[in-house]
């Protein structure tokens, strides 16, 4: 039975990653009213659809820890929705509180279904989810509301107009509801024995009542039935006309029927998983926030329609990527092969252009496939900013700019961590509590302001805060405590105070922490950065604020690289890892008393590695003279490449190395992937940073 | 398909027959260029371009040699390599020289010895699972695993 067992990973896959949607929906929804402490009623009935979805499904998984306390998260929301107007006064706690709890979801969904060792963490979370219920419940003093109540719900049922026998047809349709719940009851009563009953039904429909988890189902049932021309759901109580808007057609569109009967309200208690949609089923949009505030509604802006959308492994589109590299490969191929045959006919050489644009096209579309918005992405940094902030006792708001701008799906994913490092330091080291921001005549809350935009290439995002800066002196202070190398004069550009910052041991001098705590993971930052091939820079003014840009390619699959030989083997090297391309020239090199090369660049020495000797070939005899060299420049060092010739420019498809060799560290060694050639050959890209490194052993 | 487990492909190298169980085989294909990877152990050649696939090819004859001390054929004629057996183990794929691939032979048939392989011997004996009789000579069956292992687990260590 192993297909049934892939079969259920890929629920499994499913319900993990639309689940963990369903919490990043929560999350923009709370992000977005924690500031006016309220929601409004669009807003609690999403959180309650969206918790109700996330039980129901949980518990098909078998995730019943999830399924549980979901359904304890329901309890609080629809206690909160009973307040109705009355809940405006929902405070940090409660906020605090539900944030604590989507965490805690989180977590609960990468472990395994049916694994209960994860329950302690919920523990305290529910005894405190039900103390704010039961609270809640007692203030509202409805009875149908109390925790776990019998709530009940009420469908008025109308029938064709000109229906024969209305009294037996409506006892018919309620003998059919009962199937779902026995304790169904109508009204008018006893239907099918008073003849008489049946104009006023005929007339004003009928009315059935029943516990309140039933509801979705009841009105999709009701709705199906013979004769029966509009089901609505009755509010009880003081506003029952107000929902003579979700009448349902006669027969209803089905996405129609199910987004009218999960707005609807009355859902206290759990409804069996069955009834539940099944977690195939894509996500609804976020209703758009009606809150004026742009800040925050930029975060949780609703995604495209989602029955025009799918999902699709992320695995899948890689492949189709690989082989979309293959084949413009293959193209290129066949397009040298036919034409350098002789006597060419005008044919083919048309289909070949035209086979050239396709896949031009082709990959074009492949590459925007795996482009993701930046939406998830900024309502992260929304939480972290949010999180951050109240952890310690600021206030911070989060302004976003520029979310529907797309990248490269790894790309967002690794970015995630990096912005997260950027946000937390601006607000732990940057942003001054409210009391010293008053003092210098800033506003009390704090700003950060994160913004992407799209330069054709590639993605530029700043994280920018007003919060006290970067202070130069103490930076140098700090650096040349550290007994780092400085310049003589103070003449320092942002670029390399950025620098300084980022050297790792500067950032995690505790003397000065006040503001070089802001270096701590710096470092980590441009290394990861630098692994996405992008720059990061500073901007900083003293007492008014700190903006860090971050440049990232859109794609990391293609790049453009320098072709180089050496002992007559072909490398590459990505154009944007050279810093300038020099002429060899023997009054330039120094060979020293170790064998060690080093070569005179702008009055500097750096390590000269040649590529046959570091690669392990047969040494090249020819004059050093007539060879090629690359410059290479790091952070803090740089060295000379020296390869025998530059045999040209090429795109190039970046593919990694076989897994087989990763036993072998040849990431290590300086190849950091390769690429098929047009000939079907494989040429090996140079790692630039692992030259970088081999350059250092050689200077020690 | 059931009888894969006690099947395997048998192929000449250097003059010996060696056999390898068609579990770990994912195909054999032509004698593909290789190009040199650096800084590896001599007996990984390099990698080969697999329709689009990189996979890395590995010398059998070197890794016995290696492994058994021995000094390796500076220059070693490779025309006798005429295919390439396209491995998997573990999820890695890799690829070894043959000279020819025979045919596929029962391993349960004609079986001369099975069990520990042999210490002794100037290396690939090591790595033989089992013999079989081939008429006038004899097929060793490789212990695919091992060699893997033997491969991926030095370099680990010794790194």
């Amino acid at each position: 039975m192993a297909d049934n067992g892939a079969f259920n990973e890929q629920f499994l896959d499913l319900f993990i990653f639309e689940t963990g949607k369903y919490l990043d929906e929560v999350d923009g929804i709370l992000l977005s009213n924690e500031r006016k402490k309220s929601f409004t009623e669009e807003n609690i009935n999403d959180l309650f659809r969206v918790t109700h979805t996330i039980k129901s499904t949980a518990a098909m998984m078998g995730y019943d820890i999830l399924s549980s306390f979901s359904h304890k998260l329901e309890d609080l929301f629809s206690a909160i929705r009973a307040m109705g107007s009355r809940a405006g006064g929902l405070d940090e706690k409660l906020f605090d509180l539900l944030f604590n709890s989507l965490e805690a979801m989180r977590q609960e969904l990468k472990r395994s279904p049916g694994v209960e060792d994860g329950s302690e963490s919920f523990e305290g979370l529910t005894l405190e989810i039900a103390r704010i219920t039961d609270a809640m419940s007692a203030e509202t003093k409805k009875p149908q509301n109390a925790d776990g109540g019998a709530a009940l719900a009420s469908l008025r049922v109308t029938l064709e107009p000109g229906c024969a026998m209305a009294g037996i047809r409506a006892f018919i349709i309620c003998t059919q509801l009962r199937q779902i719940c026995p304790e169904l009851t109508s009204d008018p009563e006893d239907m099918e024995n008073r003849p008489e009953t049946a104009d006023e039904i005929l007339k004003n429909g009928f009315t059935v009542t029943f516990p309140a988890e039933h509801l979705e189902k009841m009105m999709r049932k009701a709705s199906s039935e013979l004769y029966v021309q509009r089901v609505e759901n009755v509010e009880r109580a003081e506003n029952a006309c107000a929902d003579t808007d979700a009448a349902l057609a006669r027969e209803p569109a089905p996405s129609d029927g199910k987004s009218e009967a999960q707005r609807a309200p009355e859902e206290e208690k759990p409804a069996p998983p069955a009834s539940q949609p099944a977690p195939s089923q894509p996500a609804s949009p976020p209703p758009a926030q009606e809150e004026p505030s742009s800040s925050s509604s930029d975060v949780s802006q609703p995604e495209a329609s989602s029955d025009k959308m799918i999902n699709v492994y992320l695995s899948k589109l890689d492949k189709l990527q690989d082989i979309t590299g293959e084949l413009v490969i293959a193209e290129s191929i066949a397009e040298s092969a036919v034409l350098s045959c002789e006597g060419l006919s005008e044919n083919a050489a048309a289909a070949i252009t035209r086979l050239k644009k396709l896949t031009d096209v082709m990959r074009s579309v492949i590459m925007s496939l795996r482009m993701t918005q930046l939406s998830d992405l900024f309502r992260k940094m929304h939480r972290v900013t949010r999180d951050t902030a109240r952890k310690l006792g600021k206030e911070v708001e989060f302004e976003a700019d520029g979310t529907d701008n797309a990248a490269d799906k790894r790309i967002i994913d690794e970015l995630s961590d990096v912005l997260s490092h950027v946000v937390r330091n601006a607000i732990t080291h940057g942003i001054e509590s409210a009391e010293e921001r008053a003092a210098m005549g800033k506003p009390a809350v704090g700003h950060i302001k994160m913004t992407a935009r799209n330069t054709g290439n590639g993605i530029i995002i700043t994280i920018a805060d007003d919060g006290r800066g970067i202070s130069l002196p103490l930076v140098i202070e700090a650096a040349r405590r550290k007994g780092l190398p400085l310049k003589e004069t103070a003449n320092y550009t942002s670029g390399e105070i950025l620098q300084l910052l980022m050297t790792s041991g500067l950032s995690t001098n505790q003397s000065v922490d006040q503001y070089s705590g802001r270096g701590v993971g710096l470092d980590a930052v441009r290394v990861a950065v630098k692994k996405l091939r992008g720059t990061i820079t500073l901007e900083t003014e003293e007492g008014r604020g700190t903006c860090f840009t971050i440049s990232i390619p859109q794609t990391l699959a293609i790049m453009d690289c320098i072709k180089l030989e050496a002992a007559g083997s072909l490398y590459m090297l990505p154009v944007s890892d050279i810093y300038k391309i020099v002429v060899p020239e023997n009054k330039n090199l120094l060979t020293l008393p170790d064998g060690t090369q080093r070569l005179l660049f702008k009055g500097f020495t750096i390590p000269l590695l040649r590529l046959d000797l570091l690669f392990g070939l047969p040494r090249g005899e020819q004059d050093f003279e007539r060879g090629i060299i690359i410059v290479i420049e790091g952070e803090e060092n740089a060295c000379a490449v020296y390869a025998d010739r530059l045999t040209g420019q090429q795109r190039a498809v970046i593919k990694p190395m076989p897994r087989f060799l990763r036993y072998f560290n040849t990431e290590q060694t300086g190849i950091s992937g390769c690429t098929i050639l047009g000939d079907g050959s494989i040429s090996l890209i140079i790692d630039a940073e692992a030259m970088l490194a081999r350059a250092e052993e050689m200077m020690l | 398909m059931k009888n894969s487990q006690n099947e395997a492909l048998v192929f000449d190298l250097s003059g010996r027959s060696f056999a390898a169980e068609l579990r770990y085989i994912v195909e054999t294909v032509q004698a593909l260029p290789i190009t040199g990877v650096p800084m590896l152990p001599r007996y990984i050649l390099g990698v080969s371009n697999l329709r689009g696939n990189i996979i890395p090819v590995i010398d059998l004859e070197d890794f016995f040699k290696e492994k058994a001390g021995q000094a390796r054929d500076v220059q070693k004629e490779r025309e006798g390599n005429s295919c390439v057996i396209v491995l998997r183990c573990e999820e890695s794929i890799f690829a070894v020289l043959a000279d020819n691939v025979l045919r596929v032979e029962e391993t349960k048939k004609n079986l001369l010895n099975e069990g520990a392989a042999q210490s002794r011997g100037s290396g690939f004996e090591k790595y033989v699972k089992a013999s079989l009789s081939d008429g006038d000579g004899v097929i060793f069956v490789l212990d695919i695993a091992k060699i893997f292992e033997e491969m991926t687990g030095e370099s680990l260590e010794t790194d």
